[in-house]
Order: C-alpha cells, then structure tokens, then sequence
C-alpha cells in the first residue's frame, strides 16, 4: 500500500476478492502481473475471472506467462499500456453490473486505465488499484501543456518547453499526472535543491 | 386553515385539488403574487408546515412532482394515513384557496447523471419523485425504464399519468393480479453504470436491495428514498442545556419540529433519521430513549450519548440535551 | 448603493489602481483575531449593511477594469482560464440564471432581466450589452452560459458537481486565481483540489467544511473569507504565468511594501444550484494596497500582529516567503506595542 502525504494523490488498495462480484476483471501491467498473480491465487473456487496484462514495463518485469498459466483460456496479453486501455473499454462496454475491477501496476497505467473505468461510472466500491513497481511521476508542465513521463528528480527540465521545472506534491486524477511549475520563476537561475522523489 | 410561515417557509397557496385515486389527493401549489417558486432538480422534496388546532406544527416531507422547468408552481401528491399525526388528514381536508408554507426543496434522491441507464422502481406513492427524474432524463436524451406497482387499477392514476407521458418505458403492475414485482428479472444483466432508485415502502426497498446485492451490484449504484412515517409516542419535556429552556415536546410532534416552533434551528435534511445532520448531544435520558433512527451506532444507542430529535422521541420524562 | 464605476484602471503593469475612501471603508477586512489560522469559518450568507456583504453578490468601482482584465488573459490564453466539462451544462444554466437574478435585483440601475417564459432579454449598462436568448438553448447565446455571463461578473466562479458525498470541480472561470491551475485541477475531488493547503487537513477543518457544505440547499447560501497577499495590484497570477509575476516578489523592501504589498481578500458567497443540484463557489476577490489599510490605525495594528505571528508553513504557502520579513518591518510602525 503506498500512502504518501501528499494528499490529492490517491490511496492505492491491496488487491484483494470483492465478495459479491458475479465477474473479477484483473488488469495489469509490468511489475503489476505480481500483484495480479497474488490477487488470483485468492479467488474463491468458481470464480469467474478475465486477466488482461500489459507487457509495457518500466522496470522490465513480464509476469505473461505465469498469468496465462493461472487462468487459462482466460487471459490475453498486449504490447502496450494503450493497446490494453482500447480492450479494456470494449470489454467494459458489454459488462453487466457485478462486474468488478482489479488494476495494478505504474502509477501512470493506473491513471490511464482509470480513464477507461471513468467512462463506465465505476464507483470506489468496485474498482481496486494496486500500485506495484518504481516511483515514477508523470509530470504535466503548466507552462507548455506538456506531459514529461518517468520522472525521478524533484527539479527537471520540461521535455516540451525545455523550463527548469519542480514537481508539487499535487496530483491530478483526470491528467494522472503530477504538475510541474517553473522553479526559479522568482530569480533566474535560483533553484531548489535537486533531490530524489522518494514518494 | 393556518399558514406555517415559521422558520423560512415560503407561502403559498393551494390553487387546485385533484383526488385521483382512493385516498391519494394531487395539490398544486402555487407562490404569491406572480413570484417563481426555487429551482428544483428532480427527486427534490420540501416540507409542509402544518399547524393543527393553532397549535401543534408539524412539518412532512413530500416529493415534488412538477416540472422542474416551470416553478409558476409546485404539484405533491399525499397518500391519506388513518393512524398517523393527522398531517395527511389535514391536507386531505384542505380547499382550494387554501394557504400552506413549504420550505425550500431538498434533494436527498438526485439522478446520477453519469449513469448509463437508469432504472426506477416505484411502489404506491413512492411514484411521485419519478416525474420529475424521468423528465430531466428525457431531456438528456439518457436512457431509463420504470417498473411501477399499484394494488388494483384503481389506485394506479398516478402510474398511468407517468406511463402516457414517458412511454414504453414505463411498465405498470397490478399486484392484485399479477403479484409482486420479479426484482431479479428486472435488476439481472444491466450494462455495467446502471443505477437503479427505488421509492416506496420499506418492504420493498429491502427486497430490492437484497435483489440487487445477489446480482453483485455494488451499493453506490443502489438508491433509495422513503418517507418515514413520523412515530407518535408520550409527551415529554426537552429541557436545552445551554440556553436553560424547556420545552414541551406533545404526543405526536418531533422534538425537531417543537425546536422550530420555537425558532430554534438546527441542521437538518432528511427529518426521517438517516442522514445525521440533526444529531445532537444527550446530557440526561432519566426515562430513556425512544431511537427511530438509522444513522447512530448501537453504542451511541444504548449509552443515549446522543439522539435524532427529528424521528426519536424521550419515553415521558424530561430530555437534558446539549443546545 | 450609490455606484461610481471607475473608468481608467489597470490590473497589470503599468499599474493604475486604488480604492476610494467608500471602497476603503467597505473593504472586508478578514482579520478578528491578532493571530490566524485555518478554521471552518463558513456562516450563513445573511445580507446585512450596506457594504460587501448588503447583497448575494458584491459589485464595487473597479468592476468595469476587473470585467477588461478577464477579457484580456481568456484572449491571450484561450483555454487556460474557463474550463468546463461536458455534463455541467445544467449548472451553467443554473449559475446564469443566479447571477443575472441576484444582479438585477441588487442593481437595477445598471442590470435588467426580463422573462416572458423561457424567452429572455438580459441588459448591462456598464458593458453596454443587451442579448435576448432562449434560457436552456445553447445555440441562442454567442457563447456558453457559464462563461456568458462570468464574463459580466465579478470574481471567479467554479462550479462543484456533487458525487459520491463529495465534491467535483465540474467547471470554473478563474481569471484571478492566486497560483494554481484549473485545468489541473478540474475533476478533482473536495480533499483533492484543497491537498496543497498546509495544517488545515490535520485540523479537520475540510472534512467539516465538506458536511457542512452536503448539505447546501437552495436559497440558504453561506459564505466564507479567505486571503492571501500579492506583489502590485496584480489579479491574474495564476501558475500558468508564473514566470511573469514571481518576480515581482523580489522587488519587495521595507521602504516600499506599503505601496507594494497588496493584502488580497476573497469573499466566497456559496450557493446550491437548484436544478443541477450543484454548488457554486464565487472568489470575489478584494484587492488594497497595506498603506491603504494602515490608515486605519486598528488595521495597521492587527496587521502587524497577524504577519508577524503567521504559522512558516502559511508564509510559504501564500507566497510570501522572498518578502515576508519587509512586510513585517514595514507593519512594525502601525503597531505601537513594537514601536
């Protein structure tokens, strides 16, 4: 469970059975495919149960293959994050209610497949996200509208304006990104401290 | 007949009577002198004052069942009760020209908007809040169905009106001859986003609920509304801690309702003990206390740390509370 | 109320701003106390007196310039400062039907609303507009609702959806914003878009803002106070441009933080919106320059009082970090308990 103080970022579950689900939904992607691994080793006997699993990774990881062998005839796997989220809203569009949701994996995935669950009015009391794998911010620039991806330092430079930006600790569910602003806007040239993102 | 204008009521008078079924009376209430009554959206209701023998004032809650986009007036309808306050009987003694005051309207039953498909299952007079949801859905072009059931044909005016303006989506049944609805059929593979809200008896609200949960849908995608009928118990007395008054709640009057006779308001919404705003601080419960309410915990319960002055009721005595 | 609307005013550099002595003395001080901190100060939006708080929404001398500076930033930056998303349009009729009601009710010598069923004929003489339209058709208005007529009004407006026993930002128009974002923040819940403000969640003071709030219902508004301060009477300083105001903050010196510190206080009358069921959050903001304020010899005091004691975590929140300490010293001279 990652919790931070910061408090517009969500809290992320532990993927765990919802009790009264007619249909678990798993859907993950890289170091995710552990968290999802867990989750299906739960699942009550005759559960019915689709897995959909990216292998885009960050951190490398590909669980497909010991996935695939947990559910059988029961799981497809995609190149990238994109590929899946389009599956995704086709599934989702013929699901019936008692459908139930289960993500895991980068924040960033989280964040995109949300905007999938968005669509379908999926509420807290169906939908659990599991964060797994690296740190990494997705950051927007509120000068230039751009999006910097796997951010790992406190002070960056924008990838759309080139500005020295700084990461706020204020996340946003719709962008599923963090927003950066100019960090010498004060005096040209002075810049907080460089430092890790360790939350 | 009394006008209640205490504690910010708006007056307004009874333009027009219509009986249209046995015991179901339909008033359209309209403002003075010209004025729009608020804006409302659809599952809003207000509360009527009441004021029996100059004396008691009782304020019910009823559904608005008028337009949302035409508030040249309002329109309720009340289902006569022989055994309760005499809130209903009174309205059904009403006459045209009459004068009333109703409070601003409350929506504790909005449409989810986000839905995407809306299911409406009404009982009895629980129809009324689906003419003006199923009217802002209609506008919205979303889609919707509604499953009403009346006892006999006789009783089903109201089920008939909804059907002649809303169409084929709206099913009604007699359950004198075809029994009680088949919550499962109806709740049983619906798109994934669906809503249902449900108005009428408590009976059915819990049936459908459990219906619902069965078919694994989740509880935020469960609505309901239902109108409590008001508990009628002893007198008693409310003795106000802070202030050092006492007042004399009567047999068939909340304490909320003696607490805004008095011009004392407190926070309220629902006045039917489900949605906590009214809670208050118990300081001494001698006689002990009647809880009628769902929102307090069985320990706040047994320990009466605390009581919903707009359902629950002290057992005779004298109720120290915390105002 | 007598209304002299000023003529030549200017709200970025080169700066022509100030307050008459009557828009001094209405001024709405938010101060009652020689120290602040968070509260959940929100009461019911009773009008009373003659000043900012005799009517549902306040209009003052600087609403001519303040209606040119929106006009300005939503042309150099389209797309920043009004958003809305697509299910909110019942809100937007809700919020113009509010203000065009309230305005022409509080000012009819300068606001006019005539109806003949939905058929409606809206006139601002300040602006000098006059538009009849069919209340509830988009296509009869030149733009949408809620930026039709934010456009005419005073302070920003966002617009909260109500979910899931919280809180939506749904819409905004946001001209004025003190350094944030709303397209950023658009879609965010209650504790979410307030996640920034220090201290004030450890105190409960959001989650019991937000009960309070649920339980909004039409014609009972209420209203809070908040404040913050700005560098020259500057109103658009959101994060977008940053780059262009921030430094301003490092032109601040105990010499000249009279003229330069601007105390910056936002009156946020609240009220439900009866056919959305949504919630509108006006940010009717008040700007006074301190050597304004301290010629209120109390003011001066409790300025002082209030700076000079303020919580770190606010100093850098609010901004004032870089001149915070000049503010301080300026204020000293008011406040005879340090002369």
């Amino acid at each position: 469970m990652l919790i931070t103080g910061i408090k517009s970022r969500p809290v992320y579950d532990r993927l765990a059975p919802f009790p009264d689900a007619l249909l678990h939904l798993v859907v993950g992607q890289g170091s995710g495919g552990s968290a999802m691994s867990r989750l299906l080793a739960e699942m009550p006997p005759g559960a019915e149960v689709e897995v959909m699993y990216s292998t885009e990774s960050f951190t490398g990881q590909n669980h497909l293959a010991g996935l695939k062998a947990a559910a059988p005839g029961a799981c497809e796997g995609f190149g990238s994050n994109a590929a899946l989220a389009e599956a995704l809203h086709v599934r989702l569009a013929r699901a019936f209610m008692g459908t139930r949701l289960y993500l895991a994996g980068s924040e960033s995935f989280i964040g995109l497949a949300m905007k999938v669950a968005r669509q379908f009015d999926l509420n807290a009391d169906e939908v659990l996200r599991e964060h797994c794998g690296s740190l990494v911010r997705r950051v927007w620039c509120v000068h230039c509208d751009t999006y910097s991806e796997n951010i790992t330092q406190r002070v960056f430079s924008c990838s759309g304006c080139g500005k020295p930006l700084v990461v706020r600790d204020h996340y946003s569910r719709l962008m599923g990104a963090f927003m950066g602003v100019q960090g010498d806007a004060e005096v040209p040239g002075e810049l907080p401290e460089a430092s890790d993102l360790d939350s | 007949m009394t006008t209640d204008t205490a504690v910010g009521l708006i007056p307004v008078t009874v333009a027009r009577i219509d009986d249209v079924a046995p015991g179901i009376r339909v008033l359209r209430l309209t403002p003075d002198d010209g004025h729009y009554l608020p804006g409302f959206s659809g599952g809003s209701h207000v509360t009527v004052g009441i004021g029996l023998d100059g004396e008691t004032h009782l304020r019910n809650a009823y559904s608005l069942m008028s337009s949302p986009y035409d508030t040249s007036h309002y329109e309720i309808a009340v289902r006569r009760v022989e055994n309760g306050r005499g809130g209903s009987r009174f309205i059904h003694g009403l006459r045209a020209g009459d004068r009333l005051g109703v409070s601003s309207p409350v929506n504790l039953f909005p449409i989810q908007i986000h839905g995407r498909l809306h299911v409406f299952i009404a009982g009895g007079i629980g129809i009324t809040p689906l003419f003006p949801q199923i009217e802002e859905l209609a506008r919205a072009g979303a889609a919707f169905e509604a499953h009403v059931s009346c006892r006999t044909p006789a009783d089903a005016a109201l089920a008939h009106r909804l059907a002649g303006r809303f169409g084929s989506n709206v099913h009604v049944r007699y359950t004198s001859q075809a029994g009680r609805q088949d919550f499962a059929a109806v709740l049983s593979r619906r798109p994934l986003g669906s809503h249902v809200y449900v108005c009428g008896p408590a009976a059915m609200i819990a049936d459908v609920r459990a219906a619902a949960a069965a078919l694994g849908w989740s509880g935020s995608h469960v609505h309901d509304e239902q109108f409590v009928e008001q508990k009628t118990g002893k007198a008693f007395d409310l003795r106000l801690a802070r202030s050092g008054i006492t007042l004399r709640v009567p047999a068939q009057v909340s304490p909320l309702e003696v607490l805004e006779a008095n011009g004392i308001a407190i926070p309220y919404l629902c006045r039917g003990g489900a949605c906590g705003q009214c809670e208050t601080r118990v300081l001494e419960a001698a006689t002990g206390i009647e809880h009628h309410d769902v929102w307090l915990s069985d320990e706040a319960k047994a320990c009466n740390s605390h009581f919903m002055p707009c359902i629950s009721r002290a057992d005779g005595g004298t109720l120290v509370v915390d105002l | 109320m007598q209304l002299h609307i000023k003529n030549d005013e200017s709200f970025r550099a080169p700066y022509r701003f100030s307050n008459s002595p009557e828009a001094l003395a209405r001024f709405p001080f938010p101060f009652p106390e020689d120290s602040y901190m968070y509260s959940v100060n929100l009461e019911p939006h009773v009008r009373t007196g003659q000043g900012v708080l005799a009517n549902a929404f306040d209009i003052d001398e600087h609403y001519i310039a303040e209606c040119g500076d929106r006009a300005r930033a939503l042309a150099e930056q389209p797309g920043v400062h009004y958003v809305s998303l697509p299910h909110m349009m019942q809100a937007q009729w809700d919020v113009l039907e509010l203000i065009m009601e309230a305005y022409a009710r509080d000012f009819p010598q300068v606001f006019e609303l005539r109806k003949q069923g939905a058929r409606w004929t809206w006139v601002n003489r300040l602006l000098g507009i006059e538009d009849s339209f069919t209340f509830g058709d988009p296509a009869s208005l030149p733009m949408e609702p809620f930026e039709y007529i934010s456009r005419q009004a005073q302070g920003d407006w966002v617009l909260l959806e109500e979910r899931d026993q919280t809180l939506y930002i749904g819409a905004g128009m946001t001209t004025e914003r003190a350094d944030y974002s709303i397209r950023f923040d658009l879609g965010m819940s209650w504790n979410e878009f307030h996640g920034p403000v220090p201290l004030a969640h450890e105190l409960g003071v959001f989650d019991k803002a937000l009960k309070f709030m649920l339980r909004l219902r039409s014609n009972h508004p209420v209203r809070r106070l908040n404040w913050t301060t700005t560098v020259f009477p500057r109103l658009e300083t959101s994060a977008e441009t940053l780059p262009d105001w921030g430094p301003n903050r490092t032109m601040v010196t105990p010499e000249n933080a009279g003229e330069t510190v601007h105390l910056r206080v936002e009156l946020q009358p609240l009220h439900r919106l009866p056919r959305s069921n949504a919630i509108v959050f006006p940010i009717r903001t008040y700007l006074a320059p301190l050597s304004e304020l301290v010629t209120n010899p109390s003011w001066g005091r409790r300025l002082h009082r209030v700076m000079s004691s303020l919580h770190q975590d606010l100093i850098d929140y609010k901004g004032m970090t870089r001149y915070h300490a000049a503010m301080v010293q300026y204020l000293a001279q008011f406040d005879g308990a340090t002369a």
